[in-house]
């Protein structure tokens, strides 16, 4: 048997592994500024929106932003979630109070980074061409929601020091605010209610699971924890705790802190 | 159709121009009602009364207990053989008498109160936990059953227990536009609540003998609509004459 | 047993295959459709209802497989776009270094990087372990056993910056009956992207796949080929047990040859039932390709290099174009058409050998032209493709060959729907039909009354795939010959013809993926 060459192949195979993740295994910081490039709404920029999104998102989400795209079909066709249908109006991933439309940064932030496991992330294009892909996007919200102003909901505090304290109290507030009947007494996304969620669309939702952050659909940082908490995710099973939890934001970070903890 | 068109475009251009305290703007005008009626009647069951099952309740029994009658069973009195949560409404009223400030549903004891409501768009939606334990509301437009429902509300709720953090949630949202509502707690699968969003204030819903009145009612000929969540619909012509009561009964049957 | 040699032959010249040959095959077969994907789950965890990512570009994406795939190894409408935008999603070229950014970071767009390797660069290791069982007529060899595994193959691939990606992959064979192990080159390819303005102009060079582009690729088939037995070194070739695989890819001609130089070598006899050209699952060349007028419609042009059939053998260059539209009809809907001609120059020599003396008419060029479509509906995938082939006039230096019968034009067409059952059961239904062209009759000397040698050909077939976890696929499928027995002319042999002879073939398989 030929065992220069497959050692040969295997090297050769090594070295391109090293050569080409040099550079990509760097920090790679995203543009800040690009919240604030934004260009002007009129009817020019949502026709490039619209070029872009027939070029980027309507494979998924159809031409007529309604989910149904030649390839949605093919996306988790018996449980949840399936690609956004724009014209429902109901939004996952929002700063803004449940039942409201998400602001235009929360959709820039779920194309710039995508959803873990399911939607990538374009940032390939350039932050006007994302904005613009918003713009056009937005054109598919029922009116409704449109004209009703989003309220964003206030980040109260800052993140505490993950300490033995604070992840201790973050359990007691895991068990008090019931968050063990879908997420499972250990966060493994496995609790008694876990079984029989649905979606709004009538499709079964697996609960996350809270020890493998890296399938935070909403992001992983402290920040991102408390926003998914305090907003809920519409059209899925996670309830908003902004009201109950009002005046109780401490709480809110301690559980951000044991829930942060549930993966190390 | 023209008039609706005016509306969504005038709707749209208030919204976009004047965003002012989160009421949404509806085509209904409150007026002084001139020679006000009224129409009242109740609404009966041609049947044997039904009997109303009981759920075996597993959770926070110290305040649901531990049995609770299914909120989704028809609910008749066993004299008068009135029909309790039915849902009565007239189609297209444009201008009339002022709603209710406000529109409130409440969690007691492991139940919505009320059952079945009505409420006019544009008004704040308050939300009450007389329930010392956790509830969920999650309310939903559309139909179940058309599988058409959306969130518009999915939220805990504080509750007694922390007596200082405890606060009805007024929610601008839930009324944001007509249509029915479903209303569940996530917590309590069996709690069941339904509502309909009008324009206009009225409708009425009946009471423990089936009795209802929606009062203060301009003069004219209206089309009046029933619902209930398990015997249906109907729907009449009703004229209201000028200073007097109108009269609707109505008689539900059985559904096979 | 069906698959049991039935000839009596073979019992005559001793070679009845010996009991304990049947226990290591069933053993071997249930190591395969037992252990491997036990294997299988235990390298992909508890992700087998997530469908969690798995191999190569669903990792580096951290995407589901269906964002590109109807089912592996075929692209949905979206996975092909990304192959040809260079193996970068449209809308995140950005040469595959900040597309693991986690969600999050210090501020609202800020993110830290996963340091994965398979984060940037895509990988995947496939095997294929393949037993097949074949009902010949005739049975000239023992029925192909595929030692363990059928195949192993790798690929890296990624992105070198935004307009720079590459694709490299090789594949081990390991030693069959006839054959020694094979490490080779699959495909390697530099590619460039987006040159001048998004989507003008794209390019491959290095050894690539013609079709890729095509309704029906050749390198993207639900049903692996199963692999013929053949010898080619010689004329005229021996064909043991046609390959299964999509007919309309085949060279369709009987009688032709790469040329004298090639006498002796593997590959001299051109096999009528083997993938060629355009259709061959890799050439050497370059390819240009773009969508300058947006999304409808894609161009395609290249060249393939090959040795021309000459007596004085050179380097060809084989120009070919693609054209294809794209059309999204509705909810869940999406259909294309494609279209393509590749031109051979001295491509092949029409070849006979009277009495074992090989004798070669003129070098022949020689034209292929085909059309494909697929429609796209929920969980059906419709495609199709009729290729046509066409050679010169044939010419020999004098009779009696002159005499011998040719026709220069060859028809073959593949039809297969695939349904997406159930997330975990995947059915295909394929058939093959070939008209072929080529030697038709041997000057009447040799031929007597005997059928004519272009035989056309004909299969249907099916699998049945179940997937316990999204990247292991477990197969059983069969291809039913729909033509009837014919002999060859005694000239050639006189035995069964090889198109006609196979009345099943069935394999059993493992497909696997990491």
């Amino acid at each position: 048997m030929d065992r220069q060459r497959i050692a040969w192949l295997t090297l050769s195979n090594a070295a391109l592994v090293v050569l080409t993740t040099g550079p990509a295994l760097a920090q790679m910081p995203i543009e800040v500024a690009a919240y604030n490039d934004r260009p002007p709404v009129n009817e020019q920029t949502i026709a490039e929106g619209k070029r872009i999104y027939d070029l980027s998102c309507v494979h998924c989400h159809g031409t007529a932003g309604r989910g149904d795209g030649p390839v949605a079909y093919f996306l988790n066709r018996s449980f949840g979630p399936h690609p956004r249908n724009f014209t429902d109006g109901v939004f996952k991933f929002r700063s803004t109070y449940s039942g409201d439309a998400p602001t235009d940064e929360d959709l820039f932030r779920s194309v710039t980074k995508g959803i873990p496991g399911f939607m990538p992330g374009f940032n390939g294009l350039a932050p006007a061409e994302r904005w613009k892909v918003i713009y056009y996007i937005k054109t598919f919200l029922p009116e409704d929601l449109l004209e009703f102003e989003p309220e964003v909901v206030e980040i109260v505090g800052e993140p505490l020091p993950a300490n033995a304290a604070s992840i201790r109290r973050g359990y007691e507030v895991y068990q008090q605010l019931n968050c063990w009947e879908c997420h499972g007494p250990g966060g493994q996304g496995d609790g008694p209610k876990a079984p029989d969620l649905e979606d709004d669309w009538g499709f079964p939702l697996p609960s996350a699971d809270l020890t493998r952050p890296s399938s935070f659909k909403n992001g992983s940082r402290p920040e991102d924890i408390y926003r998914t908490i305090v907003t809920g995710l519409d059209g899925g099973a996670m309830t908003s705790f902004v009201d109950m939890m009002r005046g109780r934001e401490e709480d809110i970070w301690h559980l951000v802190n044991f829930v942060l903890a549930l993966s190390r | 159709m023209k008039r609706t068109t005016t509306i969504i475009v005038s709707v749209f251009a208030l919204g976009l121009v004047s965003y002012a305290g989160r009421t949404v703007e509806t085509g209904y005008r409150v007026v002084d009602v001139v020679q006000a009626g009224s129409i009242t009647g109740t609404v009966t069951y041609d049947g044997a009364v039904p009997d109303i099952p009981t759920l075996t309740v597993d959770k926070n029994v110290d305040v649901c207990g531990t049995s609770i009658a299914d909120p989704n069973a028809t609910v008749v009195n066993s004299q008068s053989k009135g029909v309790r949560w039915v849902l009565l409404y007239l189609e297209e009223v444009s201008e009339g008498k002022a709603p209710p400030e406000r529109f409130v549903l409440d969690n007691e004891e492991c139940e919505f109160r009320p059952h079945v409501m009505g409420a006019v768009a544009g008004h704040p939606f308050i939300i009450e936990n007389s329930d010392p334990v956790l509830h969920n509301t999650h309310i939903r437009f559309g139909s179940t059953l058309e599988r058409t429902r959306r969130t518009v509300f999915n939220g805990a709720l504080s509750f007694h227990e922390g007596e200082p953090q405890y606060r009805p949630i007024e929610n601008p949202r839930v009324l944001r536009r007509s249509g029915w509502i479903d209303i569940q707690c996530d917590a309590h699968e069996w709690m069941q609540g339904y509502g309909l969003v009008l324009e206009h204030p009225y409708f009425a819903v009946t009471d423990e003998h089936g009795a209802y009145e929606l009062t203060e009612v301009p003069p004219g000929t209206y089309t009046l609509k029933l619902w209930h969540e398990n015997l249906g619909e109907q729907t009449r012509e009703v004229t209201v004459q000028p200073g007097a009561s109108a009269t609707a009964d109505f008689t539900l049957k059985p559904t096979s | 047993m069906w698959w049991t040699p039935t000839d009596s032959r073979l019992h005559e010249t001793g070679r009845v295959r010996p009991i304990h040959r049947f226990a290591l095959q069933a053993a071997a077969l249930g190591l395969t459709t037992t252990i491997l994907p036990m294997s299988g789950f235990a390298a992909t965890g508890n992700d087998a209802g997530l469908e969690g990512p798995v191999p190569a570009f669903a990792r580096k994406y951290n995407l589901s497989c269906n964002v590109c795939h109807t089912r592996e190894p075929r692209l949905n409408p979206f996975g092909q776009r990304f192959q040809e935008n260079g193996y970068q999603l449209p809308g995140t070229e950005d040469g595959g270094t900040s597309l693991k950014t986690l969600l999050g970071g210090p501020g609202p767009l800020d993110g830290a990087t996963l340091d994965e390797v398979t984060n940037f660069l895509a990988a995947r290791l496939r095997a294929e372990v393949q037993q097949s069982f074949v009902r010949q007529k005739t049975v000239s060899e023992d029925p192909d056993f595929r030692s363990f595994p059928n195949v192993v193959n790798v690929f890296f691939a990624g992105s070198a910056t935004r307009n720079v990606s590459f694709y490299f992959e090789t594949e081990f064979a390991p030693p069959a009956e006839s054959e020694e192990a094979k490490v080779e080159f699959e495909r390697v390819m530099l590619i460039l992207t987006n040159l001048g303005r998004y989507q003008l102009a794209n390019i491959r060079i290095g050894k690539i796949d013609p079709s890729a582009f095509f309704a029906f690729p050749t390198h993207r088939q639900q049903m692996n080929p199963i692999f013929p037995v053949a010898e080619s070194e010689e004329f005229p070739p021996e064909i043991a047990r046609i390959p299964v695989l999509p007919m309309a890819f085949a060279a369709k001609m009987f009688g032709l040859t790469r040329g004298s130089e090639h006498q002796g070598e593997e590959g001299f006899s051109i096999l009528p039932f083997e993938p060629f050209f355009f259709n061959a699952p890799a050439t050497t060349g370059a390819m240009l390709w773009g969508r300058p007028l947006g999304e409808l419609f894609l161009y395609q042009i290249g060249v393939a290099q090959d040795e021309t059939a000459e007596d004085e053998p050179g380097v060809r260059w084989d120009p070919y174009g693609l054209l294809r539209f794209d059309f999204l009809l509705g909810p869940y809907t999406a259909l294309q058409l494609s279209g393509f001609y590749y031109y051979a120059k001295n491509a092949a020599r029409p070849t006979l050998a009277p009495m074992g003396n090989v004798v070669f008419g003129e070098p022949v060029d020689w034209r292929r032209w085909g059309v494909g479509a697929r429609l796209h509906y929920r969980f059906l995938d419709i495609y199709g493709t009729v290729i046509w082939d066409d050679i010169d006039d044939v010419v020999f230096p004098g009779p009696p060959l002159t005499l011998s019968e040719w026709d220069t034009q060859g028809l073959g067409v593949s039809l297969e729907a695939d349904w997406v059952i159930h997330q975990n059961w995947f059915l295909g239904v394929r058939w093959d039909f070939m008209d072929p062209g080529g030697l038709v009759k041997l000057p009447p000397l040799l031929q007597g009354e005997d059928p004519e040698i272009n035989q056309d050909a004909s299969l249907l077939g099916g699998i049945l795939k179940f997937y316990p976890v999204p990247n292991v696929g477990l197969y059983a499928r069969s291809h039913f010959n729909l033509l009837g027995s014919v002999q060859f002319p005694a000239a050639l042999g006189g035995d069964e013809h090889p198109a006609r002879n196979p009345t099943v073939i069935s394999a059993l398989g493992v497909d696997m993926a990491f």
